[in-house]
């Protein structure tokens, strides 16, 4: 991998590569019901699939990465605008995908919350949660290491169990995950 | 406020680009990562896992919401479908499915509707 970020078959970004980037991040942040984790799915198509930004691994590290690291949950957008288009990409795609979830999310939230008696705001609430928890789902799959390698699936498995039914500390997860792996046993 | 962490993920990202160019480093730090993805990705399986508890209580009746959950599951996973339609398409029917049988349930009095 290169040191530096690379940009698509490092041809130079230009402006109107940054606005697409920003329009990516600016619509996936109008549908963003279930946090921005819910919608990795689409990014990855967008970005991966679609757009050829970043390679399929670059898209998982950046997840992977930024689940590990403290802070919010929505800066692994930071890291796919860093391996997509270096340092303009990753404030890009933060300022689009902050820029109304900050704004209208805060308004809609406080909007619902007047009105939960409400049995259309419920229905949404309710109606919405499967779809969400589907989303999740496949963002999870999507990052998932390949049937090919059985020991990370079953480091995968292993994880998903203890996060289920125990308080473990993520933290402690990640080290030992990263340590596992540096050792070469992943 | 997220400025401060948003800098800190980005230097390591750096960080980790440049250490991996150099000699005898690229393996350990291939591998601490495969190591951090596989474990980022049973983290959110397991969450996924614990959500889907609240699914048993569900209005539609639990068979049928976790069978929603695995449809939208594999309209994104599977067959790539974008976002928007998947959450208009089947978020709406699940929505308007909801609000049925919420309405029906508070015409009946089997229920106050005011409660979260």
């Amino acid at each position: 991998m290169a040191p530096a970020p690379h940009t698509m078959a490092d041809a130079p970004l230009t402006l109107a590569d940054l606005a697409t980037l920003f329009g990516h991040f600016l619509a996936l942040s109008l549908m963003s019901i279930g946090g921005a984790i819910t919608l990795v799915p689409d990014m990855h198509r967008r970005l991966v699939d679609d757009g050829g930004w970043l390679s399929d691994g670059d898209f998982t590290a950046a997840i992977a990465l930024a689940q590990a690291a403290p802070g919010p949950n929505v800066l692994f957008v930071a890291l796919l605008g860093w391996y997509s288009a270096g340092l303009a990409g990753a404030l890009v795609c933060m300022l689009g995908i902050m820029l109304p979830s900050t704004t209208l999310a805060l308004a809609a939230s406080r909007w619902v919350a007047n009105r939960r008696h409400w049995l259309s705001v419920q229905a949404f609430q309710a109606g919405m949660t499967p779809v969400t928890v589907g989303l999740l789902l496949a963002t999870g799959w999507l990052i998932a290491p390949s049937p090919t390698q059985a020991r990370a699936l079953l480091l995968s498995v292993a994880v998903a169990g203890l996060v289920w039914r125990t308080r473990v500390r993520l933290i402690w997860l990640v080290a030992a995950g990263a340590t596992l792996g540096a050792l070469g046993w992943v | 406020m997220i400025a401060a962490p948003m800098a800190l993920l980005l230097l390591l990202a750096w960080l980790l680009g440049h250490a991996q160019a150099l000699p005898g480093w690229e393996g350990p730090l291939q591998g601490a990562l495969k190591g951090i993805a596989a474990v980022a990705a049973g983290q959110i399986v397991g969450t996924v896992l614990r959500l889907a508890a609240p699914l048993k209580n569900h209005v539609l009746g639990a068979p049928l919401s976790m069978g929603l959950a695995a449809l939208a599951f594999a309209l994104m996973a599977l067959f790539k479908l974008p976002l928007l339609w998947v959450l208009l398409g089947l978020g709406g029917l699940t929505c308007v499915g909801t609000y049925l049988l919420l309405r029906r349930r508070s015409a009946h009095g089997a229920g106050p509707a005011h409660h979260g």
